[in-house]
């Protein structure tokens, strides 16, 4: 099945930072700085505010881990919280996985178990392509067959099915 | 005697394969012709023995650019890529060139060969490895691994197989855990010295595969250098692959590329403005994890057991 995904920001993604309860020392660095506000626009900051929120959502829970395993806590509620990390693990992986085709992931840099900065690494979108392209060079079979009278004029991108081999 | 400068001015990995129409050329034709390049990376063309200085204004000097026509019958016709710069060369000189070698031709110097390579000397020279390329460029994302897979065949071989991770600075190579980091800080020759001196090379289809098949194997190795090449179903296999190479492909497996590779460049629009953000340059079957079908159809466990039989023989022998 053909599954045409694009790697736009999260429509219904909710800032944890707008929510009830939120504990802003779980909340990590981003490129070892603040993060974005919350109604940031730009769909880089808006991505990378997912990440954020996913990390946070992990610190958050390890923190828990650590108190309930210090306070010796019943079993049951440290297998809750296992189960809920291991949601939240693919929830962060699923994250990265929107994005890993425009090349966008999320390195974390720890402090102990906690995610205390994220560094985020994504092509320079406006740097990757630029007009001195080598594609004047691709070989076009059947040139030689145009006449020279339509071959004046502004200059016309003919696609093929192969494109150039580039490696 | 003819002198001629054949100029190309594509990504290295098709100046590796000009390298073979070169050597090819001057075995097919001894004495016939000097020659000379003009390309990007220079470096390629270091110790290369075809080659004479030449310049453009001097007398009986003449210039083409070289082409490989041959790709738009990749999918169907029994063709190398190594036969694209020949095939295009005999068509506008009139020759019959035929390749003499299933390999470009990378020449190494004495005190190349001697010296150790960046790998060796930061493992003390003690331990093989592997170089392993997680990425590449951005304009081409649609021949990328995910980089947990990546990290999934390192993880594997913890312990027992040091990997070597290279990558051109600026382009996509998130970094992995547990290897050697030599991202962005290799130069051409460097990478040409890591490869003589590696056991095996894991990548996607880029200039590394062509560098594991063109750069001789050091004094007394017998067997071809190993590499495992996550191609998917962008390229046919018989257009890219050396002998002993890996290349994992999916060719005639999904509807996409059914009978040949789809030859698209992206996986989803970067936006860009790029002619490769096309509807019809995208890849038209992308998961939901991001990654083109058929490269997500090639398996971590399908890599390392590849990895884990050079060992097995090794162990072996």
């Amino acid at each position: 099945m053909l599954n045409a995904i694009i790697a736009e920001p999260e429509p219904n993604f909710r800032d944890p930072r707008l929510c009830e309860g939120f504990e802003p020392q779980h909340w990590p660095l981003c490129n070892g700085g603040a993060a974005s506000f919350p109604d940031a626009t730009d769909p880089h900051d808006r991505r990378c505010l997912e990440f954020l929120a996913g990390f946070y959502r992990l610190n958050l829970l390890h923190s828990r881990l650590l108190e309930f395993r210090e306070k010796s806590a019943p079993e049951i509620s440290i297998q809750d919280l296992l189960s809920k990390i291991a949601v939240a693990t693919s929830d962060l992986e699923k994250t990265e996985d929107r994005y890993s085709s425009i090349g966008l992931f999320g390195e974390p840099e720890m402090d102990g178990v906690r995610y205390r900065n994220i560094v985020f690494v994504h092509p320079q979108i406006t740097g990757v392509f630029t007009e001195t392209s080598v594609s004047p060079l691709v070989a076009i079979p059947g040139l030689e067959e145009i006449p020279a009278s339509e071959l004046k004029g502004p200059a016309k991108i003919i696609r093929f099915g192969h494109g150039k081999v580039d490696l | 005697m003819e002198k001629w400068i054949f100029e190309n001015k594509l990504s290295p990995g098709d100046i590796v394969m000009l390298t073979a129409a070169i050597r090819d050329l001057h075995k097919a034709y001894p004495g016939r012709f000097q020659t000379d390049v003009r390309t990007p990376c220079p470096a390629i063309w270091q110790n290369n023995p075809w080659l004479t200085s030449l310049k453009h204004d001097e007398p009986g000097v003449r210039s083409m650019v070289c082409h490989y026509p041959l790709i738009q019958q990749c999918n169907d016709a029994p063709y190398h890529f190594i036969h694209g710069f020949i095939e295009h060369l005999n068509d506008e000189l009139g020759l019959r060139i035929r390749p003499t070698a299933f390999k470009g031709d990378i020449h190494l110097s004495e005190a190349e060969v001697d010296r150790f390579s960046m790998g060796e000397t930061t493992l003390d020279g003690q331990h093989p490895y592997w170089i392993i390329a997680a990425g590449g460029k951005y304009d081409y994302t649609i021949k990328w691994w995910h980089r947990r897979r990546w990290q999934a065949v390192v993880d594997e071989f913890r312990g027992k197989v040091q990997f070597v991770q290279v990558g051109e600075k600026g382009h996509y190579h998130p970094p992995l855990k547990g290897v050697l980091d030599l991202r962005g800080k290799t130069n051409l020759r460097e990478l040409i010295r890591l490869v003589y001196h590696a056991e095996g090379i894991c990548c996607p289809v880029t200039l590394l595969m062509h560098l594991a098949a063109a750069v001789p194997l050091p004094p007394g190795r017998q067997r071809l250098r190993n590499c495992i090449v996550i191609a998917g179903g962008r390229e046919p296999a018989h257009w890219e692959q050396y002998p002993g190479h890996h290349f994992l492909h999916t060719i005639g497996q999904l509807e996409c590329c059914s009978t040949g590779g789809c030859w698209k460049s992206r996986t989803v629009p970067l936006g860009d403005g790029s002619p490769l953000d096309d509807p019809d340059a995208l890849c038209r079957d992308v998961t939901s994890a991001g990654m083109p079908r058929c490269m997500d159809m090639i398996t971590v466990q399908s890599v390392c057991e590849i990895i884990g039989r050079f060992y097995l023989q090794t162990e072996t022998t």
